[in-house]
């Protein structure tokens, strides 16, 4: 009886070890995604450390729409372009992108959008389809992810084959679509994933989440250039007035190149709520020496705001235009921004 | 009843049992890792690449394929010339090369019949015959292309590769590894002129690599008064010279992303290069501000150079309106010099559609292009369709039994004019490879065929396109490691203009 217990305990042993294996690092995900091996890892991102695995994780994680994961991840004052522009994507689709701008490390677009060419790197490369995938833009979307595909190590990599695949699919280019899952059917984590979109086939799931992106997408044709970021966003919107995602992201794109013209021109008071905006918009005034009642009517500025904004001018005006008082009390204002973040890119 | 050790019958049952669960848990735990997934290519042929019906040369390589249907058991294929019969069995065809080559050197002028028999999932069973013409006209045995993914306008470790079309070897003319990731453009011959051909490798210590009489030299081909370096061209007959455009090239995206890119000039003019004494021909004829000129080539006999003009618009604003007539001014070999008058061959405002990248069959006959709705870069644009023109005659022939639903372009001929190879992204839209297709005196074309592979699953497995596939009738007398020392050795030589 009690060997008959030794063995029910090792069987249970083993099975419970074997459901129980240690979660695989992000470095090793990154690894099998990529078909890499461990000197091929070194020699492309050096030792494991912590601020790769990170890196690996929120990419792989918001692939793979872990958002929740991609907020752990993000959380914090980090202060890279890979982690602002991940944290302002969840922040637009959480719909509070204006409200947390200013609480996060904002390198101007480049946390909007990841610009692709050669000099970009392979991770900024690997993220750059994330939200054109998410606003609707497939052009763009597809652009990225190949890019993300050439510019791996080996050619090849698991979330640009799945984010090909899907473009295709919302686009209704079937053949193009069984193409990239056929090469996906070979890779032991993606059967399920491949085989709940297979054309004509999907699941329920899938159908109802190539419809959302498709109801996204443009329904009218322009050539732009890549870099015309308002440009898409602005016909991205015109296709689809509803896209919150590409109107958050258009007022910002506005807001963090400084272009108060633009915004006040895409800026809609009765439909844009956001302390943020209501900054804004009094620096577009204040330069114009606008500040009347009908402007304030027109854009709905509580008396806190033109308040606090009047303390602000006259703080500015009492330290000099020092940066650290100002900073210090005012550093989550989009003044502080407006007069004080410069580009450390060309 | 317990034994001396206190093992018990019961006990061992009890662990047996146990075994038995463990396993069975265990074998269900890896059978749940192994779902398979089969993804049909929804193909429209029971074969991929689809060689039914379709004209080949004696001379080229096994046309190895497989089967496409659903859920196959057992295939069998049967391949019957004359007395001669061969039997394959399984869902892949492939070829003895020694074997291959005898039947059809013996079958040349004539047909080879296939039966196909399939036994499928369920019991169902399929069988159809279908057949192969081989051609007697031999093809040039040599292409050479660009192997790059379909990036846009990104490049990273690109080649250019050329292949014998005779077998399945291919070796590597210019790479990333020797020219520092350089962009490398296509590589192109003058009527498949192995000893005649040139290409581009881009960046600081780049140029222009002519290869001519057996020698390799390095251009640079970029004079004042020219709006840029050359881009399109191709060399005259006699190798002294070359024609070629320079263009200020945007690319751009369409938002509809079955559309993809764009890629238009804002300005571009024609030059012509005197390779014997080192000076750029400005012809004013083909510079006008109000007009771009582009994909310039010569006519077979050099008396003429072809190319594609369209009026200037506002772009990309009006990219949709964007569209070139084919016109030909003569071409003075001996002096070097253009005439004054540019005639119209084919006119964008008649035909309501732009053609792009004009060739000349060797034998002087024909001329085929390019035609789309717009603009100067169709290679999206799944409308666009090779057309071919009688220079006899100026008739126009249609081209429905090559072209297809997708873009069918970037065509080069043989030697012989017999063959032309072109880039079709036919299938999945995306990827181009070289189709071949033969013609013959009368402009009759044969079914087209995929450039063959020794892995007949080798375009689905890849995610490569084959850039300006080009015919040549033998191996170029360079590789990668002569380009790549050049490159970095060689200085550039320069030019003149007059």
């Amino acid at each position: 009886m009690r060997l008959n217990r030794i063995f029910n305990l090792f069987v249970f042993s083993f099975l419970l070890a074997s459901c129980s294996e240690e979660e695989p690092s992000y470095r090793h995900m990154w690894q099998e995604a990529h078909h890499l091996d461990e000197a091929g890892m070194i020699k492309l991102y050096g030792e494991p450390n912590e601020g790769s695995e990170n890196v690996f994780g929120v990419i792989l994680e918001a692939f793979e729409g872990n958002w929740d994961k991609v907020g752990l991840l993000t959380e914090g004052s980090r202060t890279s372009e890979i982690h602002a522009y991940y944290h302002n994507l969840l922040m637009a689709m959480e719909g509070h992108l204006a409200d947390s701008l200013m609480y996060y490390y904002q390198p101007f677009e480049r946390g909007l959008f990841l610009p692709v060419d050669e000099k970009s790197g392979q991770l900024k490369i690997a993220a750059s389809s994330e939200v054109w995938f998410r606003l609707g833009d497939m052009t763009m979307a597809e652009h990225s992810a190949m890019l993300a595909q050439i510019f791996s190590p080996n050619h090849f990599g698991v979330p640009y084959l799945k984010r090909l695949a899907e473009i295709n699919l919302v686009n209704g280019q079937d053949e193009a679509a069984r193409k990239y899952l056929r090469l996906l059917s070979g890779e032991e984590d993606c059967r399920d994933w491949v085989s709940d979109r297979i054309p004509g086939n999907e699941s329920k799931a899938v159908k109802a989440h190539l419809s959302s992106l498709r109801a996204l997408t443009h329904k009218s044709d322009m050539v732009h250039r890549p870099s015309d970021y308002r440009g898409v966003l602005k016909s991205l919107l015109a296709s689809n007035p509803d896209n919150a995602l590409a109107r958050q992201y258009l007022l910002c794109l506005d807001i963090l190149t400084k272009n108060l013209e633009h915004f006040i021109e895409d800026y809609d008071p009765s439909r844009d709520k956001s302390r943020l905006y209501d900054e804004a918009v009094l620096i577009f005034l204040a330069r114009r020496s606008a500040i009347t009642p009908q402007a304030i009517a027109h854009f709905g500025l509580s008396p806190e705001v033109l308040q606090e904004f009047s303390d602000y001018n006259e703080m500015f005006t009492f330290n000099q235009g020092a940066m650290k008082p100002m900073q210090e009390k005012y550093g989550r204002t989009y003044w502080f921004f407006y007069q004080y973040a410069k580009r450390n890119i060309k | 009843m317990a034994g001396p050790t206190g093992f018990s019958i019961n006990m061992l049952k009890g662990i047996l049992n146990n075994i038995s669960v463990a396993l069975l848990l265990i074998c269900l735990s890896a059978a749940c890792g192994r779902k398979n997934v089969e993804v049909s290519l929804n193909r429209d042929s029971v074969i991929y690449p689809d060689y039914t019906g379709v004209t080949v040369p004696s001379n080229i390589a096994p046309l190895n394929f497989h089967y496409t249907s659903d859920g196959i058991r057992k295939a069998r294929t049967t391949v019957r010339f004359r007395d001669f019969s061969l039997s394959f069995a399984g869902k892949e065809v492939v070829w003895e090369l020694d074997q291959w080559r005898s039947l059809l050197s013996s079958a040349e002028g004539d047909t080879l019949r296939f039966a196909s028999e399939l036994s499928l999932k369920g019991g169902r069973k399929e069988s159809f015959e279908w057949e192969i013409y081989v051609s007697s006209d031999k093809i040039d045995p040599y292409l050479s292309y660009r192997l790059i993914e379909p990036g846009y306008e990104v490049w990273h470790e690109i080649e250019i590769r050329e292949r014998c079309l005779e077998n399945f070897d291919e070796r590597i003319l210019s790479d990333w590894k020797n020219t520092d990731n350089s962009c490398m453009n296509c590589h192109i011959h003058s009527q498949a002129r192995a000893d005649l051909s040139m290409f581009y490798v881009r960046g600081k210590k780049g140029g222009a690599f002519l290869n001519r009489n057996g020698e390799i030299r390095k251009l640079s081909l970029n004079v004042k008064n020219m709006i840029s370096g050359t881009v399109y061209g191709e060399i005259h007959p006699s190798g002294r010279y070359g024609v070629f455009s320079s263009n200020i090239i945007i690319p751009g995206f369409h938002t509809l992303g079955s559309r993809r890119l764009e890629v238009y000039d804002t300005k571009s003019d024609l030059a012509i290069a005197d390779f014997d004494n080192n000076m750029m021909i400005l012809p004013p004829e083909l510079a006008r501000k109000d007009v771009l000129e582009t994909f310039p080539v010569f006519s077979a006999d050099g008396d003429y150079i072809y190319y594609c003009a369209a009026d200037t618009l506002p772009l990309p604003r009006d990219i949709e309106k964007l569209r070139y007539s084919l016109v030909r001014i003569s071409f003075d070999e001996e002096i070097g010099r253009t005439g004054r008058n540019v005639e119209v061959v084919w006119d964008a405002d008649e035909h309501d559609a732009s053609v792009c990248h004009p060739k000349c069959s060797p034998d002087g006959r024909w001329i085929m292009y390019t035609v789309a709705d717009y603009g100067t870069f169709p290679i999206w644009h799944t409308e666009c369709q090779l057309e071919m023109m009688d220079l006899r005659t100026g008739e126009i022939i249609g081209m429905d039994e090559v072209n297809s639903d997708r873009s069918d372009t970037y065509h080069s001929w043989s030697s012989d004019s017999r063959w032309f190879v072109f880039a079709s992204k036919r299938g999945d839209g995306k990827y181009g490879r070289p189709y071949f297709c033969h013609v013959d005196e009368t402009g009759r074309f044969g079914k087209p065929f995929v450039l063959p592979q020794k892995d007949p699953w080798h375009y689905e497995n890849s995610l490569l396109s084959f850039n300006i596939p080009d015919l040549s009738d033998g191996p170029v007398d360079f590789d990668a490691e002569t380009i790549g020392r050049m490159l970095r050795e060689t200085e550039a030589e320069t030019f003149g203009s007059y």
